[in-house]
């Protein structure tokens, strides 16, 4: 037996066995070998090899715990932001209700199944290609992962005989006068928000997805972004190097998701929505360069926070709350500043507040040899016109925009979560 | 040459802002030192107060150094402290915000034989002033490191002569968009887009694009937006202007429409007021510190709509866009040579030669849309643009006016 036939023995053997173990053993005697076979030779370096190029992190441990997929809400909304996430738009290509309903039953099935982890069927593909691109290996862990669906208005027009039970406030997101919208990087059927410890994770859920829904939907627009360790501590920073996401309504208190999150039963809404959530995605490009000429004192009037600390301009650390009783000509934080017109922090503006979890992009060289860079926006809300487009028609004009612009995203309908085994994706719209 | 090395050198000295961000407290940074020289140093903590009325009582001697002086408002109003050179009154470090019963810290260089005073400002009240302190030592408080503030004053005769140029060129303007709508009566397509062309780098050589830091107000976006933000896009009423009259003559080949459209828009920059930028002078502080902007935000724009191809609706003369952003720039610079010269030693030269090099890398200026340009040519554009305006970017902070001097 060579040494080659032994190594394709050994790894069959390792196959059967134990999966896990079976790259580190291959990989352990191919190392043997290449000792070996070296002999009494003297070793020519430009043949050796180097130590394994195992730099990134590739401890299982390191993989985020499971997030429960079954729920009255979807997991992805208030679960605690993971590292790395995907936001992928889609129209739907099924022809029917009821086919509309097998998608939403293989969405839900392949949910079901990434979010909780394990071997997936078939691993060695025997008699058809793999069903698992393999890509977080043979035994896919859960690795935080959620899988968060949103609904567009579109798919309320007249395909699918639900156009009666379109959440009341769903619609067509139309430019805000700051905005650039690309119609192709702009709304869609079906929004899949993908949350998870790190971005391979999230880009195989999408493809395995993807995969499974081939001939049910098709890809409009994918942006794929990432949540900044603390630098230092606190609340992650954004592309401008200002901590983003310090204040957020406590949503994990019911008296507050009741009233600001969940669509509840009764009222304008149809009976379906109940538990369900309005998701606000807004791809806004960030013009860093210009950003970066800018004196840091202009900068945190901009804001109306420190850039290093994050606390607002009348205060010490990020926590604190500013004062704005205290400065209503608007001296020490400027009336105009970001914080102060998206929260007045005022009895008439709380039930406008909305629960924002965004994340940075980065895509590469823009045609003016800028960096490509933004924000993935994501904020949920009960109701789309009290809360998401109140705030933003207060932003309007703010002396931020010439360095930012919305370019795209979308308003979308974030389904009721899928309760159990038996439930799946929409079922209380299609049923 | 031309890009960083020249203006890093003249310019380390000043050192506009700092490396900011303070660790974990309200901090403002005027450590007006070359990164390299003052980064290592030890600063001092000096505390610095307002109790109601006083300002800086206790304000006493102090050697030479750097300092961190943590400001306390013990009044009941909110604040903005500075400390002034005390032989001429202008800031030596930037305005600082603090309000009743907190903190803020600001970090300031105190030069041998320099004369230093604390203000003290509460809104709508005169401004307190301490006494000033001898630093001991040969030498003066307007030192190298620390730009003196511009007093308002100083900046009338810049904008009167700005005016001037302003108000040559928008009575050029008017004749030309006559001839533009005088070629559409005569349905002559090729007549009108020259003088559409004309007409759009004389507005543009106003340095007004599309308005946002425009005298104008909201008509600057009237006659030279684009569609991005209209609900509708291309088909809204609200898409006025330039823009529009440049998509009847490209896009749509629609000479009856372009007449109405180009009719608008002469009426839209006949209703500018000529005197607008000076009509109210004597207290227009902000107004003036958004015209200083001017200065880098002219260019900035072309880099982000022009050299992007974004504001182009058919015409394909973005080339030519750009020479007018120079020439407005140009215009811009001259006016506050005077005032950055002695503040930013080799700024202005150094822009010159590089808002020079931005014409050099435009010619020929033919029409052909920027992103169609090849890869080499539009990153020397790229590269020009850039860098004037990595060296225009302190303008604004070298110009900011100074309240308490005025």
């Amino acid at each position: 037996m060579t040494d080659l036939d032994r190594r394709r023995f050994l790894r069959n053997v390792g196959l059967a066995g134990a999966v896990a173990g079976a790259g580190a053993l291959g990989a352990t005697g191919i190392g043997a070998e290449a000792k070996a076979s070296g002999g009494g030779q003297t070793a020519d370096p430009l043949l050796e090899d180097g130590p394994p190029g195992n730099q990134s992190v590739a401890d299982p441990a390191a993989s985020m715990p499971a997030v429960p997929f079954h729920g009255t809400n979807q997991a992805g909304i208030t679960t605690p932001r993971q590292p790395a996430g995907c936001w992928a738009s889609f129209n739907v290509a099924a022809g029917s209700r009821a086919e509309l309903a097998d998608l939403f039953k293989t969405l839900t099935t392949e949910a079901r199944f990434l979010t909780a982890g394990g071997t997936p069927p078939d691993p060695d593909g025997k008699y058809a290609p793999p069903t698992d691109s393999g890509t977080l290996g043979e035994v896919v862990p859960a690795d935080g992962l959620t899988i968060t669906i949103g609904l567009g208005s579109t798919l309320f027009d007249g395909r699918f005989g639900i156009a009666d039970s379109r959440p009341a406030r769903l619609v067509p997101m139309q430019p805000f006068p700051n905005d650039d919208l690309d119609p192709t990087e702009t709304g869609g059927d079906l929004l899949l928000q993908i949350c998870g410890g790190s971005p391979d994770t999230a880009i195989h859920a999408l493809r395995q997805i993807a995969k499974a829904t081939r001939g049910g939907m098709q890809l409009n627009w994918l942006y794929e972004g990432f949540a900044s360790p603390a630098r230092p501590s606190g609340v992650p920073r954004n592309h401008f190097a200002f901590k983003d996401g310090i204040v957020n309504p406590d949503v994990i208190d019911p008296a507050v998701s009741s009233r600001l999150l969940w669509v509840q039963n009764g009222g304008q809404e149809p009976a379906w929505t109940a538990g369900g959530t309005y998701h606000v995605v807004r791809i806004i490009k960030q013009f860093i360069e210009f950003w970066d000429r800018v004196s840091i004192a202009e900068q945190q009037q901009m804001i109306g926070r420190f850039r290093g600390s994050g606390a607002p301009l009348d205060g010490h650390s990020e926590t604190d709350v500013p004062n704005y009783v205290q400065d209503p000509a608007g001296y020490v934080i400027p009336l105009t500043a970001h914080i102060r017109l998206s929260n007045p922090r005022t009895k008439a503006t709380e039930n406008s507040r909305i629960f924002r979890r965004s994340y940075n992009y980065n895509l590469g060289v823009d045609l003016n040899g800028n960096l490509n860079m933004g924000l993935v926006f994501n904020c949920f809300c009960q109701d789309l016109d009290r809360q998401f487009v109140a705030v933003q028609k207060r932003l309007i004009g703010e002396p931020m925009v010439d360095y930012i612009s919305p370019i795209g995203g979308g308003y979308f309908f974030a389904l009721p979560g899928v309760r159990d085994n038996n439930d799946w994706y929409a079922s209380a719209l299609l049923s | 040459m031309r890009w960083s090395s020249v203006l890093g050198a003249s310019l380390a000295a000043l050192a506009i802002g700092g490396c900011g961000g303070g660790a974990s407290s309200k901090s403002t940074d005027t450590s007006t030192s070359a990164p390299t020289a003052g980064a290592s140093k030890q600063f001092r903590i000096v505390p610095v107060s307002y109790d109601g009325t006083a300002c800086a009582p206790g304000w006493s001697a102090l050697n030479p150094g750097g300092y961190d002086f943590v400001l306390q408002d013990r009044g009941s109003d909110a604040i903005a402290m500075t400390l002034l050179n005390a032989t001429d009154g202008t800031a030596v470090s930037p305005t600082t915000p603090v309000t009743p019963g907190e903190r803020a810290s600001m970090r300031a260089h105190l030069h041998a034989g320099g004369s230093y005073e604390w203000s003290c400002q509460a809104p709508s009240q005169a401004a307190a002033t301490s006494v000033a302190i001898q630093i001991p030592g040969a030498g003066t408080a307007t030192s190298a490191y620390a730009p003196a503030g511009i007093s308002i004053v100083q900046l009338y005769q810049p904008l009167a002569d700005y005016t001037k140029y302003v108000s040559a060129t928008l009575s050029k303007l008017r004749g030309q968009l006559a001839a533009l709508v005088g070629s559409l009566r005569a349905r002559d397509l090729a007549g009108a887009r020259a003088a559409w062309l004309a007409a759009h780098l004389s507005w543009l050589s106003l340095g007004q694009d599309d308005g946002a830091y425009g005298a104008f107000g909201n008509l600057g976006n009237e006659i030279d937006g684009t569609a991005d933000g209209d609900v509708g896009a291309t088909s809204s009423r609200s898409f006025t202007g330039f823009h529009r009259v440049e998509l009847d003559l490209w896009g749509r080949h629609d000479l009856a429409t372009a007449r109405a459209d180009a009719g608008v828009l002469a009426k839209l920059v006949d209703s500018i007021n000529q005197q607008a930028l000076s009509q109210d002078l004597p207290d227009t502080t902000v107004a003036l510190d958004s015209w200083v902007l001017r200065c880098h935000e002219i260019l900035e724009d072309a880099l982000r709509d022009t050299l992007s191809g974004n504001d182009d609706y058919g015409s394909h003369t973005g080339l030519a866009t750009i020479g007018a952003d120079v020439t407005a720039t140009r215009e811009m610079l001259h006016a506050l040579a005077g005032l950055i010269a002695p503040r930013a030693r080799g700024l202005v030269p150094t822009a010159r030669e590089q808002l020079a090099a931005i014409d050099a890398a435009i010619k020929p200026s033919r029409a052909v849309p920027i992103p169609a340009l090849p890869q080499v040519r539009r990153q020397r554009i790229d590269a020009a643009v850039g860098a004037a305006l990595e060296t225009l970017a302190p303008v604004s902070e070298l110009m900011q006016i100074s309240t308490t001097n005025s």
